[in-house]
């Protein structure tokens, strides 16, 4: 605790808070413009950082990370385009929330849940971050893959309407992952001899195309009704009703960001929808998700962040950076001479505990400014619509340029886009495409790694702990919604006047 | 619609770039009067990124004109090699080159380019790269490993980081040599791998000595051997595995390239100012915070290292596919 208290004594520093503050806002500008995500921003603003204390560095880079993540999540519910793999499924309720005149609401709880998850996440790291730091090294290629599996269920899952559609979906999501070098010979697949698809689809390119694009284009099917907004703004804030139904959402999705997120890559993004796929599940009225619920944005926002939070705690303790954005932050820290690992805590205590004050002094920044933001970014929605598409595009065809500076990925967008707008007509999900796509090379990869390390055995799914468990969760939950139709249906027969 | 609009600014750009290298020949005497290009085939980031970052920042000094950096990454280098091949040889497009995309990528798969198309400008530096084991793993020397691997054909785990990465390529050479058959398993880079070795996932693993440094520090894994000619000076208790008998090196190296008919004058000048740009303080401290040295070499006596490098590779490749 005593720790801690020295964290804020460093964080609270007048120099730091601006740093903090200064990251925060560069974050959230970045993550509005998709594209050039925090790995990049961050590798430019190092040189920046060489005349920084360390620990000031790592709270302006550190603040750009989270930043980014709840930028993600504005351009998500405003604009439909998820400028982060963890705000995809924030599209999914947030956009339909937005189109019912509830922007305002779905803004404020997503700032709201982010900071609340963030805050339970810096407590648990504070108290367990060694223990989780081994829980994490457990993990080996078949745990990977139980927990991938899980969340491919949940992706197929989360999608609204027909399972079967589903279905087609994340197959064909898994097919596209697979474009590019396979994984053990390096043997080009799908790649048609362009080396621009030997590092396979990005997901940006196809997560703007098949969002952001297809929504566009689809709007302009019907001109009368050209504008996000159909609805009258109600409400900037969520009101009662809405804090009802997201507490347990908040605090479901801060526990599944919290430990999903410790893991080594991938792990923020996998956490994002399980959150959503266990709140649809644990709902009463599950059909709700994919309309308008404020469960829907609750949850992955609390999960992601918390995933944000967490996913320092393999750096901070064991010098392993889990994901991009982490790996250049460790990268600043070496430039100052500091080499996390396991005598971090110890060693630097100030550093430590500093950067994790800062998070939570970040965090609170974070919904300071953005709360007041959603006045102006609801106000964004009333822009007539021949203005605000062109945006729209615009917004996409930068975030596409800038992730491999190429002309391609932007005309590969603008395929996407022609796709998704067929898929809209045939009442195809995108979303399940689009996770399969990012979990599709985790799955091949860790499936993979399994069965060279047990010479082909597949049994060795079985028989590790943690993947066994998760393998039989996966099961369950299979086989489960044929149960609960049935009770439901009984339900309805011996209480029919239940809405 | 875009495109379209680029295509005839590209080509008039292309017509002014021509017109004004041959009606200024003399210019190679000024040479550089305009910002050069530096394209990093890599992501954002990435050792070559910073190194490339580390050194340029200080060119206006020597060159009296900056050196812009600009990412294209993909292909695993080829994208951005490509580009530069394809460019004019006027000094004004330079290449941030490595051994992946310059030397094995070439010679083994016959994509990117290497130093039959591409002109050396100068070796920034090289990474040494280590063979390292989990820390209970009942060997503790690189001899006692291959004597265990031997012992016990296709129970090792190897851990590499993709088809003919340098863990995947120097891995491959070292079994050829010892007579070794192991399980070899890809990870997306020496990050995943050295936290799979950390976590006893994997046996064996092969990265840069940058990349398993503060596991090193943390005794989380046990150095074997450095496939270098010499020991590497942060590690001096380490051995070479050639000291171990089994004579297998990698040079991680970074440098500049440019398209093959940049005339010899320019190279010269060029390959001069990077002596200056690495041997500079400002540089030089950056460099050794990413845990690296600077490690200079003109164009001329880089030239036929990389040379023997992608002669090498081309009989590896052949031989171990």
């Amino acid at each position: 605790m005593e720790n801690l208290l020295l964290g804020f004594e460093v964080a609270l520093a007048p120099h730091n808070l601006l740093f903090a503050g200064i990251g925060a806002v560069l974050g959230t500008a970045i993550g509005v413009l998709p594209g050039l995500g925090p790995p990049a921003t961050i590798a430019m603003l190092l040189p920046l950082s060489y005349g920084m204390e360390p620990v000031s560095a790592v709270i302006l880079l550190a603040g750009i990370f989270y930043g980014a993540m709840y930028g993600g999540s504005i351009t998500s519910i405003l604009l439909n385009i998820p400028g982060e793999a963890g705000s995809v499924v924030t599209c999914l309720d947030g956009y339909k929330m937005a189109r019912q005149g509830r922007a305002g609401a779905a803004l404020g709880m997503s700032a709201i849940a982010s900071f609340i998850a963030g805050t339970l996440s810096i407590v648990g790291l504070s108290l367990l971050s060694p223990l989780l730091a081994q829980f994490a090294l457990r993990f080996g290629p078949p745990e990977y893959f139980a927990l991938v599996l899980l969340g491919l269920y949940m992706a197929v899952y989360l999608s609204q309407g027909s399972v079967t559609k589903g279905l087609m979906m994340g197959a064909l999501g898994l097919l596209i992952g697979c474009v590019g070098l396979d994984p053990v010979n390096g043997v080009p697949r799908y790649t048609f001899g362009l080396p621009r698809l030997m590092d396979g689809f990005d997901f940006v390119v196809v997560a703007m195309g098949l969002f952001g694009i297809s929504e566009v284009l689809s709007n302009l099917d019907t001109p009368e009704q050209r504008a996000i907004l159909s609805a009258k703004i109600t409400g900037l804030l969520p009101n009662r009703e809405d804090w009802r139904r997201s507490y347990g959402a908040m605090a479901r999705g801060s526990l599944i960001g919290f430990l999903v997120g410790v893991l080594p890559g991938g792990g923020a993004t996998i956490s994002s929808f399980v959150a959503y796929g266990v709140e649809k599940r644990v709902s009463r009225n599950p059909e709700k998700f994919g309309t308008g619920a404020i469960e829907g944005v609750a949850s992955p926002e609390a999960a992601n962040n918390a995933a944000s939070t967490s996913s320092f705690i393999p750096l901070l303790t064991l010098g392993i950076p889990g994901n991009a954005s982490i790996a250049m932050i460790l990268v600043a820290l070496m430039i100052h001479g500091i080499r996390p690992g396991p005598q971090m805590i110890s060693e630097h205590p100030d550093i430590f505990w500093g950067v994790v004050a800062s998070m939570y002094v970040g965090n609170l920044m974070l919904l300071a400014l953005n709360l007041p933001l959603v006045g102006i970014w609801v106000k964004l929605l009333k822009v007539p619509y021949h203005y605000l598409a062109p945006l729209i595009v615009v917004i996409c065809v930068i975030g596409a340029y800038s992730v491999h500076y190429a002309v391609f990925d932007v005309g590969l967008m603008m395929f996407f886009g022609i796709v998704g707008y067929f898929m809209r007509k045939a009442d195809l999900p995108a979303a399940p495409l689009i996770l399969a796509m990012i979990l599709g090379p985790m799955l091949e990869r860790s499936l993979q790694q399994s069965l060279i390390t047990s010479g082909g055995d597949p049994l060795i799914f079985v028989r590790h702990p943690i993947s066994a468990v998760l393998l039989a969760a996966t099961a369950i939950l299979i086989v489960l919604p044929g149960f609960t139709l049935l009770r439901r249906w009984r339900n309805a027969a011996t209480a029919p006047t239940e809405t | 619609m875009r495109l379209e609009r680029q295509i005839p600014g590209a080509i008039a750009a292309a017509i002014a770039v021509t017109v004004l290298s041959l009606g200024t020949a003399s210019a190679q005497d000024d040479f550089p009067t305009k910002p050069i290009t530096l394209i990093i085939p890599a992501a954002a980031g990435g050792s070559h990124d910073l190194t490339a970052r580390a050194v340029t920042s200080v060119a206006e000094k020597y060159l009296g004109q900056p050196i812009v950096v600009e990412l294209k990454p993909g292909g695993g280098g080829a994208i951005g090699t490509e580009q530069v091949f394809q460019a004019a040889p006027d000094g004004y497009t330079l290449l941030m080159g490595g051994p992946n995309w310059n030397t094995t990528l070439p010679a083994v798969e016959g994509r990117s380019h290497g130093p039959d198309d591409l002109a050396a400008v100068c070796r920034i530096n090289f990474s040494p790269v280590m063979v390292a084991a989990r820390l209970d793993a009942p060997y503790k020397t690189f001899k006692e490993m291959i004597d265990w691997a031997k012992a016990n054909p296709g129970q090792l785990v190897f851990g590499h980081t993709g088809p003919w990465s340098q863990s995947d390529l120097t891995w491959k050479q070292i079994s050829k040599i010892a007579g070794l058959e192991t399980k070899n398993v890809p990870h997306e880079g020496g990050g995943p791998s050295t936290t799979a070795l950390i976590g006893g996932h994997i046996d064996v693993a092969i990265n840069p000595t940058t990349t398993f440094v503060s596991a090193l520090e943390a005794k989380q894994i046990r150095p074997l051997a450095v496939l270098a000619a010499e020991r590497d000076p942060h590690f001096p208790d380490v051995p070479t595995a050639r000291e171990e008998g089994i004579d297998v090196t990698y040079d991680l190296w970074r440098g500049i390239v440019a398209p093959k008919d940049t005339p010899a004058p320019v190279i010269a000048k060029l390959s001069e100012a990077c002596k200056q740009m690495v041997e500079d303080p400002d540089s030089v401290a950056m460099i050794e915070k990413l845990g690296d040295r600077p490690n200079y070499l003109s164009a001329a006596d880089f030239t036929p290292i990389w040379q023997k490098e992608f002669a090498l590779h081309k009989e590896l490749g052949a031989s171990l596919k």
